[in-house]
């Protein structure tokens, strides 16, 4: 089993100021998976518990020289703590990119998976091992991982991440997370359950209900991608409430409740800068799935090489 | 005794009580009429700091007779001085006779605000006294508190301990890489063997000490240091709150550390101020790494000599070094650069090891016997550091002297030693076997006949 590779600008740049950053907020390990395309960020895949996060990139978006190989299809997972990644990665960018050091092709940050005895230790340990050479230093990082995860393990993974790449019926486009986010912030505080409703019509629908208070927000006439429909004028001068019921009862929309929580966490992808975000339910209201989308930079063409969604589990309200 | 501070002077010694604060827990006041001292030992007593104020650092400073000592919380002096220093008009300070039991501390605000605190005295104070010269060290270097946190930036932020390891800068081997060969100076995370370790990021950053630092003298064969990193970055802070280099003074590990701030040209002659940071250094030295079939060892608890140190492993014989240093780079070794191992070399290594643990046992006897010497030469309770220029060797001080005589040969610039140095590619494994995953098993030691 051997893997190394050279992370490129451009991987730093994705890495260390976009994506590392969002994925630590979402969870502090996640596993990484490694094939001969692409490199893939899981949250809780395996466990089920929580929300769940996939970034995956095509190998050439973040690493040149990529050199991986193993008997398992050249396929490697392992666990790794977040935020060490991002210390490493910070660590040797900085080193890369000191001044003087600039332009030299030997300085290049090398990326490979080994396994060696700590100091003092009897057990060789496994490590993602980050080498850099500056001009006035040079830098060692460890990164510990987990044992790459066995066969089983690798083969659930896969099954796991082909899953929740299913695409929920009707899609509606988010134009400003920051908005959201700024509702969210004000609402988190009422209560641990959000409800979610999200129709063919356009309309996104947030709300938080208690006992005694309610307070939602309502986004209409979204871009829908996937089924979509003409929203009946005679709903028009109802409330926001009653027109998403009627939607759902038309089986026009759906409804969820997740946790404020995990829907708090899933805004923090905006950390990654997407260019917009689609928010829809899976058949049957199984998850709430948000999908950030990326553009070629320079063009308003999805980009394809990079992915990043998140599903959020879905709460039961009760029978009240 | 009464003294009282306004404008800079309350900045500064403001920011030393915050320095104080972040070493110890007790503060020890002894003034008299050429300075006032405070210092401070932190409760595992590997940290001491001291800081002398000069009479003309006050607006006021009277003393009553010849001297005066006392001891408070530090935290208690850290709430007088948590109302902002700007609405601070001036601080005064009063111990009424020397035998008083409570130190008035008054603030008198901008706003015409009297704050006014009295802090009980510790009824049995433990001032503890270190001497030490700053000339008596053969190695030191100044830094820029701001380069040094661009340095510690580097590593794990919960980091405990870190490892310097200092080589002549001068002594370049000829056939040294040239870029390689300026990074005499490596910082390295020290990983407690005795600790959960599985999460912890190791690592290591080579500098150009030409560089990184405004001085740098190290001169013979390299040595290594670990202490804790948090009174470093204590005293960072400070200096950097101080607009001041840090002279960091040291010798070899196991011997103490000391840090004073770098004041103008020449160390606090010009300042009416002055600082000192002693903290003691683990005795095992990283250069050379033990055989991992022996198992670390605690320190067992010697109160005397009470310092943060554990059992030294045991030092590679004469005869087992003149095997490891045949290979050049065994100071800062790359783990990732050793998996060549034959399997003849194995075996010995294995004979090797026989040998060293048979030679552990005897050195930690020596050191038993060192250490006994140490304790009774420092006064009790007086950190290790105060040992520095009052003992002879101990006898394993001796063994591990030896030999470093006959070894001159260590360089850790050898191009092996360096990042994109020949790697070792080994056969797939297939990961089913967890055993057999990655890359081979590092040897402690790379030996190569």
């Amino acid at each position: 089993m051997k893997f190394k590779a050279f992370l490129t600008e451009n991987g730093v740049m994705l890495l260390e100021r976009r994506f590392l950053p969002a994925l630590d907020k979402l969870g502090k390990t996640c596993h990484l998976l490694l094939t001969k395309e692409r490199v893939i960020f899981l949250h809780n895949l395996l466990n089920g518990d929580g929300i769940q996060c996939i970034a995956q990139f095509q190998k050439e978006v973040l690493f040149d020289d990529y050199r991986i190989s193993s008997q398992n299809e050249d396929c490697i997972a392992f666990a790794v703590d977040l935020s060490l990644l991002q210390r490493a990665v910070r660590s040797s960018v900085s080193i890369c990119s000191e001044f003087g050091a600039g332009g030299s092709p030997s300085n290049r940050l090398q990326i490979k998976l080994v396994k060696k005895l700590p100091p003092k230790c009897t057990q060789p340990m496994p490590y993602l091992t980050f080498e850099t050479k500056g001009y006035k230093a040079a830098v060692i990082q460890d990164v510990p991982i987990s044992k790459p995860l066995p066969r089983a393990q690798v083969l659930e993974l896969r099954a796991a991440l082909e899953l929740a790449q299913e695409l929920p019926p009707t899609l509606v486009q988010v134009p400003d997370l920051n908005q959201i986010q700024n509702y969210v912030d004000r609402m988190r505080h009422l209560g641990e359950m959000l409800n979610v409703s999200i129709s063919k019509y356009g309309d996104l629908h947030l709300q938080i209900s208690t006992a005694l208070v309610s307070l939602g927000a309502e986004f209409r006439k979204l871009l829908v991608i996937g089924e979509k429909a003409q929203a009946p004028p005679e709903d028009e001068n109802l409330s926001a409430e009653t027109r998403h019921q009627r939607a759902i009862m038309r089986q026009d929309g759906q409804s969820v409740h997740v946790s404020v929580k995990h829907f708090a966490k899933s805004l923090q992808c905006n950390l990654t800068k997407p260019d917009c975000a689609f928010y829809g339910i899976a058949p049957e209201g199984a998850s709430l799935t948000v999908i950030f989308q990326f553009f070629v930079p320079g063009t308003h063409q999805t980009d394809k090489s990079i992915g990043l969604h998140c599903r959020l589990p879905v709460l039961d309200p009760g029978t009240n | 005794m009464e003294f009282s501070l306004s404008g800079n002077g309350l900045k500064t010694f403001s920011r030393c009580i915050t320095c104080l604060a972040r070493i110890g827990n007790e503060l020890a006041v002894e003034a008299s009429s050429s300075q006032l001292e405070f210092h401070t030992l932190n409760s595992s007593r590997s940290a001491y700091q001291s800081i002398t104020f000069k009479p003309g650092f006050f607006d006021v400073y009277t003393i009553f007779g010849a001297q005066v000592k006392f001891s408070v919380l530090v935290k208690a002096v850290c709430a007088v001085l948590r109302t902002p220093i700007q609405s601070i008009d001036h601080l005064r300070v009063q111990l009424p006779d020397p035998d008083a039991s409570k130190v008035q501390w008054t603030l008198e605000c901008n706003n015409g605000m009297r704050k006014a605190y009295s802090i009980t005295c510790n009824v049995e104070p433990d001032i503890q006294h270190l001497a030490l010269d700053r000339n008596g060290f053969p190695s030191s270097l100044i830094v820029r508190p701001r380069d040094l946190n661009r340095l510690l930036a580097n590593f794990q932020s919960s980091l405990q301990e870190i490892t310097i390891i200092a080589t002549e800068t001068t002594s370049l081997p000829s056939d040294a890489d040239s870029e390689t060969g300026e990074k005499a100076v490596e910082l390295r995370s020290y990983i407690d063997p005795t600790k959960d370790n599985d999460s912890s990021l190791h690592t290591q950053l080579w500098i150009d000490p030409t560089e990184e630092f405004v001085h740098y003298n190290h001169v013979g064969d390299p040595v290594d240091i670990t202490f804790g990193v948090k009174e470093w970055k204590a005293f960072v802070s400070f200096c950097e709150s101080c607009e001041v280099d840090i002279h960091l003074y040291f010798e070899k590990a196991g011997e103490p550390i000391l840090m004073a701030p770098k004041v103008g040209l020449s160390d606090a002659s010009g300042s009416n101020f002055d600082a000192t940071l002693v903290l003691a250094t683990m005795l095992t030295s990283q250069l050379r790494e033990e055989n991992p079939s022996e198992q670390p060892q605690q320190a067992a608890s010697i109160p005397a000599q009470a310092v943060r140190q554990k059992e030294p492993q045991a030092q590679p014989e004469s005869s087992h070094r003149a095997t490891a240093s045949e290979h050049p780079s065994d100071q800062t070794k790359i783990w990732s650069d050793l998996s060549a191992r034959s399997g003849s070399a194995a075996a010995e290594n294995r004979q090797t090891a026989e040998d060293r643990n048979l030679s552990a046992t005897d050195l930690r006897q020596s050191q038993r016997l060192g250490r006994i010497q140490i304790s009774e030469n420092v006064p009790a309770g007086a950190p290790a550091a105060s040992r520095h220029h009052t003992r002879e060797k101990g006898p394993l001080e001796e063994a591990q002297d030896t030999p470093q005589v006959n070894d001159n040969t260590f360089s850790q610039r050898h191009p092996s030693n360096w990042v994109d140095a020949t790697e070792v590619d080994d056969d797939d494994d297939d990961n089913d076997d967890e055993d057999e995953m990655c890359i081979q098993s590092t040897p402690p030691y790379c030996e190569e006949h």
